[in-house]
């Protein structure tokens, strides 16, 4: 210790040296939070990034497998048969060496599954959000929305469980009382009612948010220039809240696309081809991939090949969300895109609205 | 003429009210018939779920075993056993042996086969003479086990015997055994169908998904509420864990078994196992943990990290002292919901920790949980509903127990952000 120094000095030394170790320590922590942080973010890039490898693995690597009949078949999966085949599992082509397992026909049944649900879900949901958010009276208000809550808290099981055991039946016997066959009520409305009710609570929550943020001013200025109550919940509260209803309308599609279990159990046994017929049994992405896993081995085409369903399965949920973010931002002109991508899926709209100007310019000549 | 014309319009104007009542009338009314449709369907899955599966559901259900064992019985052949008539009336389907007091009925096996079981046993019937062959223990019948095989005989010494199968019917049995009145030997399948393995792996299971998903998402919470700043950086991080919830839980079944079951298989486990299983859960739920760990770092008033640092606290003791003590209200609503989570999934655990139903639990071997049990049971050729409501009645009954206290954990939450 150097004798020049003043116990002030010595102090102020040790404060520094204390401080900046401090300091160090405090650098060090948030750097740990940090990479922690970024380790959880990248699971996203984990999953996304595993499933586009292994997704397109059996188009390009050569798979070997022994049939029933004895012969050997070597080769990878036919890509255009996996977009346009109507057959999971077309077995194995030896004229082209190409495994046929197509998926066609489950991209639009999945689609068309979706489409029935929400064409109960959207009027239910925005019903119940409208009457629990402007017309019941609190308490009424209160129960319905804990008995929303609950409703999302149920595993998607014990919905397949339910739809088994009620739904399916009643199905069972509409279908007899209409004259219409239905495998004994494993059928598409039965996906489409179980799956309502699974996205029916995270529409309702959402919803209930955006018209709970309605302008007040806005309600007071209808009712002011006597528009009745009722008139007021529909036409300003539902129209001033259409963004945020849409907000979670897409989180539901969100949900609704991804569900298996339940979809699995109430939809039915594979089929193969497009069906519209709700009482028909019908398979989606989902379901497929569920179906069978058990005695797929690792590394073989069969097992594989769910990774390349799985991998359209994100794209499609990809592409609705981007496109149907569009629509909310255009339904909202207020808020700026917050998407970068959103730029592409108005290029997929202008396509579209290209394809179809026809038909509306046509109309509009009609209308001059 | 200005009279008449007055006299239309107030008449004209009290059409528009009343069309306008009934449109509003019904237009309200739509409201109140689709919002009771959620509730009737909450009612409607309860009662469901309780009306089939309350009678399967006890503690001997709870605690039972999956897999049912075959135990061979012999007869001490010094007490009595014949001669006696019991009186009973047989039930639709039941087939009584007076001379035993015993009730037989036709049932199937998990399989499916068919297969007869006990339907009623007499308090005083013989059989408190019956040993289990292997333990040299007094064995004693139950309603509901199975019997495969009886040798019986028609006198002590011998004489005249005959085997009966449970795969041939329970009048074929009652009429046998109402014949004979001396049991040499029987195999009867004792338990079986219960659920205390999958209760077991379904505890290890969330067991471990919070072990490894707590220290993540607290820490990612605590990055992202305390440090972060509001930068590019901050933007994309947040933007990423958002997207994690927007994966169906099948993709990460897929992912899951692709990346940790050759880890699992590198380190001597054959298959998927819970690990693994917890691996791709902790994923699932990270979104969750950091969400409402960093809403409760939010709601913390600024004055009390503020004073924790003018008293010479370093930031470090600041988080980890005063910050993280005051969010645990948070991070036990985000355990909460993650058990939630855990206890419903069954597609991600499909992929990762296998559908076997077990008995025996460990860890680094794969087993179904309650939620993949169920999914078992109804997968199977023929759907067993009883069991998998009494699994279901389970289940719902934590997730209620779940929700109430996360409501609570909430309340204390939003009292906290009113004290600031």
């Amino acid at each position: 210790m150097n004798s020049n120094e003043t116990v002030a000095e010595i102090i102020a030394r040790n404060a520094t040296k204390h401080s900046e170790g401090k300091k160090r320590t405090d650098k060090i922590v948030r750097l740990v939070f940090l990479v922690i942080t970024v380790l959880c973010a990248s699971v996203i890039v984990i999953v996304l990034g595993f499933i586009l490898i292994r997704g397109l693995k059996p188009f390009s690597i050569r798979y070997t497998e022994h049939f029933a009949d004895g012969k050997v078949g070597t080769g990878s999966a036919s890509f255009g048969y996996f977009f346009t085949g109507t057959l999971y599992n077309g077995g194995f082509d030896f004229t082209t060496n190409k495994f046929l397992y197509g998926i066609g026909h489950l991209i639009v049944n999945t689609l068309i599954l979706d489409f029935y649900t929400f064409l109960l879900a959207i009027p239910t949901s925005v019903l119940t959000a409208l009457f629990i958010s402007r017309i019941a009276p609190k308490p009424l208000a209160a129960v319905i929305k804990s008995g929303v809550d609950l409703l999302a808290a149920i595993p998607s099981v014990i919905f397949g469980v339910f739809g088994m055991g009620v739904i399916v039946p009643i199905i069972r016997s509409w279908a007899r009382a209409w004259g219409m066959k239905s495998a004994s009520g494993v059928s598409l409305l039965a996906g489409a009612i179980i799956l309502t009710l699974m996205i029916m609570p995270t529409i309702i929550s959402v919803s209930v948010t955006a018209l709970d943020s309605v302008n007040k001013e806005l309600i007071n200025g209808s009712l002011a220039l006597g528009a009745s109550k009722t008139q007021t919940n529909f036409k300003i509260c539902l129209r001033a809240a259409k963004s945020g209803i849409f907000a979670g309308i897409i989180l539901g599609v969100g949900r609704a696309l991804g569900e298996a279990t339940a979809i699995s159990m109430v939809c039915g046994s594979p089929i193969q081809g497009i069906t519209w017929n709700p009482f028909a049994s019908t398979v989606t992405l989902t379901s497929e991939m569920l179906l069978s896993i058990g005695e797929a081995i690792p590394d073989s085409m069969n097992y594989d090949i769910r990774f390349s369903v799985g991998l359209v399965l994100m794209i499609i949920i990809l592409v609705t969300n981007v496109t149907l973010n569009d629509v909310k931002d255009h339904l909202s002109e207020i808020d700026p895109p917050p998407y970068h991508i959103v730029s592409f899926a108005r290029a997929i709209k202008r396509g579209v609205l290209f394809l179809v100007s026809p038909l509306t310019n046509r109309k509009k000549k009609k209308e001059a | 003429m200005e009279n008449t014309t007055s006299f239309f319009d107030k008449k004209e104007s009290k059409r528009a009210l009343r069309k306008r009542r009934i449109h509003d009338f019904f237009a309200a009314g739509s409201t109140y018939l689709f919002s009771s449709f959620s509730i009737i369907a909450l009612i409607a899955i309860v009662v469901f779920v309780l009306m089939r599966g309350w009678n399967t559901l006890s503690w001997d259900f709870i605690t039972g075993n999956y897999n049912s064992t075959l135990t061979s019985i012999q007869t001490d052949d010094t007490v009595e056993t014949s001669h006696n008539t019991f009186t009973y009336e047989p039930k639709e389907g039941e087939y009584f042996a007076s001379n035993w007091g015993i009730a037989f009925v036709d049932s199937t096996t998990s399989e499916g086969n068919p297969i007869v079981r006990f339907s009623y046993i007499d308090p005083k019937s013989n059989t408190n003479a019956w040993i289990d062959a292997n333990t040299k223990e007094y064995f004693t019948p139950k309603v509901g086990e199975m019997i495969n095989a009886a040798t019986l005989y028609e006198s002590k010494d011998g004489g005249k015997s005959r085997i009966v199968v449970g795969s041939k019917g329970a009048e074929n049995m009652a009429e046998q055994f109402s014949k004979y009145n001396y049991l040499k030997s029987m195999t009867v399948t004792v338990g079986g169908g219960c659920i205390r393995g999958s209760l077991i792996s379904t505890l290890w299971l969330i067991f471990f998904t919070l072990l490894f998903a707590l220290p993540l998402g607290i820490g990612g919470a605590i990055y992202l509420g305390v440090y972060a700043k509001n930068n590019a950086l901050t933007r994309v991080l947040r933007n990423a864990i958002d997207m994690i919830s927007g994966i169906p839980s099948i993709i990460f079944g897929l992912v899951g078994g692709i990346i940790f079951l050759p880890i699992a298989s590198a380190s001597g486990a054959s298959s998927g196992n819970i690990i693994t299983g917890a691996l791709t859960l902790a994923c699932m739920i990270l979104p969750i943990i950091i969400k409402s760990t960093e809403e409760s770092i939010r709601a913390i008033p600024a004055r009390q990290s503020q004073a924790s640092l003018a008293l010479g606290a370093s930031q470090t003791q600041t988080v980890f002292k005063i910050i993280l003590p005051n969010a645990l209200p948070g991070i036990l609503t985000s355990v909460l919901l993650g058990i939630g989570r855990i206890i419903g999934e069954s597609a991600a655990l499909v992929y990762t920790s296998g559908t076997m139903i077990k008995d025996v639990i460990l860890p680094t071997q794969g087993s179904a949980t309650l939620a993949v049990h169920i999914w078992d049971l109804m997968s199977g050729e023929t759907m067993n509903y009883e069991a998998s409501c009494a699994v279901s009645i389970i289940i719902l009954f934590v997730i209620l127990i779940l929700s109430l206290l996360v409501k609570l954990l909430s309340h204390h939450i939003q009292k906290m952000q009113k004290g600031r």
